[in-house]
């Protein structure tokens, strides 16, 4: 039975630079995590953690009560596809599969072969000639193939077209659906995600600020739009994350529960917004600290 | 561990870019001479053992232990990518390196006793320890396998500083390495130059280092060449040979993406 990976406590600071501070997170097995954070929020380095490449400063990872350290056991049944190219350059793409296939537990063959076709990938080439999206593809192909429990993908649709994009997000959901596992993606295309992924982590200033499902997380974001009096009278108190204004409307981003004594006016809608828009409110500092 | 793998792969690798370093060294050391003389149209006096030194097989095994036990980084971020911890990767190495050594001794051997016999049949011994050692014993037979062992030891001493200066500069980023690169053989040319200095006021031979090293090779002033203590250098070796492997594990260990 596949344990979960368990991530306690965990800080990590780089000189007197605090990077991630005091996290708590648990990957369950068979379910697709979005991690979201704003350029430098700690996102590469907390997978970097996780996957032992770098070393924490406190706390632990484990599964099944191992630690991730120099543990080949758990390491084994991790794969991190990031944007560093650990590969060797001058090794060809065939060559890097095979290699994959031999130190991790397996690679679908089949997989591989079917996605190098689908995507146009030249598995002849050597990896240090492969473009930026071709680099992506083909970690992406092992990513899909590899035998582990948990992929993480760490910017995985970084140099790669709309028309690849769409093939790797129903390549990830055909993957999933033959063959359940856990997925970790941390992405800027929000919107592109937000139909697969079943939880949500938002890192902000070093902490997760939100850990919620997808739904969950859905549900507690508004949109409050009418004029600004009647916005402004409705919204007093609440949790108000962002505003625009069109005119002589007013819109009234506010997370989480509205209070449900309060009459609604006739000249205000309320609609849900979406996880993008939700994302940059939620991180959107400045905003946050002016409407609080 | 996936130690199996991992050592399957190591030596693969290590076992084809050995047979391209004996490949080059051929052709740079005998090849090109005789290229040469080809077109100086002195090909009437090119003596194919001119150019084939004895020592070519253990150079090449020095060499290239030295440099390939030295290149650590880029192994490790193979292997971190492939779910393979630190641990796995240096005991692996050490494996694969260990078994090309002593392939590479056995090569040594088979070609110290071709060239003995056919290409040049002077009186130089098949191992060159011999001159130094080949006498200690009564047997000719602990002789042969004493003086074996100090040629490994010599070479594994070779490779694990490769080992240590390899690891060491995987901890620090391009830059930093293009400095110490530069930079350290400078420091230490310096610092031969004052030890030569010094050798001119006071000869060192006089001093503690003097006795320390004629010490850690056997060599005693009342003994003949051919009859230093064996059991000296086979020591000293083994010690060097394990403190740097120790050092070099602990800092594999602290080998990091990025770093």
């Amino acid at each position: 039975m596949v344990k979960p990976i368990k991530i306690t406590h965990v800080s990590k600071t780089f000189g007197k630079q605090q990077v991630l501070d005091d996290i708590n997170l648990t990957i369950e097995p068979e379910t697709i995590y979005g991690l979201l954070g704003r350029n430098g929020a700690g996102k590469s380095t907390l997978f970097n953690i996780i996957t032992n490449r770098l070393p924490l400063t406190r706390g632990e990872v484990t599964i099944g009560g191992q630690s991730v350290t120099n543990n080949d056991a758990v390491l084994n049944r991790i794969y991190l596809m990031s944007e560093a190219n650990l590969y060797p350059s001058r090794m060809r793409v065939e060559d890097i599969f095979k290699l994959t296939k031999q130190l991790y537990q397996g690679m679908d063959e089949k997989l591989t072969q079917s996605l190098t076709q689908q995507f146009g990938l030249n598995s002849h080439a050597r990896f240090n000639k492969l473009s930026t999206g071709s680099r992506s593809i083909m970690k992406l192909i092992i990513a899909l193939a590899v035998d582990v429990d948990y992929v993480i993908l760490d910017e995985p649709t970084l140099g790669l077209d709309a028309n690849h994009r769409r093939m790797f997000y129903d390549a990830l959901l055909d993957s999933y659906a033959k063959r359940p596992r856990s997925f970790v993606i941390s992405t800027h295309l929000i919107e592109e995600v937000s139909q697969l992924i079943e939880r949500v982590w938002v890192l902000q200033d070093h902490r997760i600020m939100i850990d919620e499902t997808t739904e969950e997380m859905l549900n507690k974001g508004y949109a409050i739009t009418g004029p600004i009096n009647d916005v402004s009278t409705y919204t007093a108190g609440l949790n108000v994350i962002g505003h625009e204004e069109l005119g002589h409307l007013v819109v009234h981003y506010v997370y989480g529960d509205l209070d449900n004594d309060r009459p609604i006016p006739d000249t205000i809608s309320i609609s849900h917004i979406d996880l993008q828009r939700l994302f940059i409110y939620l991180t959107n500092q400045e905003v946050a600290k002016v409407e609080n | 561990m996936k130690i199996k793998a991992a050592f399957s792969y190591q030596l693969k690798n290590y076992f084809k870019s050995f047979g391209w370093v004996y490949l080059w060294s051929i052709a740079a050391v005998v090849i090109l001479p005789f290229l040469i003389s080809l077109i100086l149209g002195r090909i009437n006096v090119y003596d194919f053992s001119d150019y084939l030194p004895q020592m070519l097989p253990a150079l090449i095994l020095g060499f290239y232990l030295f440099v390939f036990g030295g290149i650590s980084y880029d192994g490790f971020k193979l292997f971190i990518q492939n779910g393979i911890g630190r641990k796995t990767y240096f005991y692996s190495k050490l494996a694969a390196l260990t078994t090309i050594l002593i392939v590479g001794e056995g090569i040594n051997l088979l070609y110290g006793a071709v060239y003995h016999q056919f290409i040049n049949a002077k009186q130089n011994p098949v191992m060159t320890f011999s001159v130094l050692y080949g006498h200690y014993f009564n047997s000719a037979t602990a002789n042969t396998v004493a003086v074996f062992i100090i040629t490994v030891l010599f070479i594994a001493c070779i490779m694990a500083t490769g080992m240590v200066i390899g690891s060491c500069l995987g901890l620090f980023n391009r830059r930093a390495q293009r400095i110490i690169i530069v930079g350290l053989p400078i420091i230490l040319f310096v610092l031969l130059a004052v030890l030569v200095m010094l050798n001119d006021q006071t000869s060192l031979k006089l001093t503690w280092l003097g006795d320390l090293l004629l010490y850690i090779v056997g060599m005693n002033q009342q003994v003949a060449t051919g009859h230093f203590n064996v059991f000296a250098p086979i020591i000293s070796g083994s010690i060097y040979t394990i403190v740097m492997l120790l050092i070099s594990y602990q800092l594999t260990l602290r080998f990091r993406v990025p770093r």
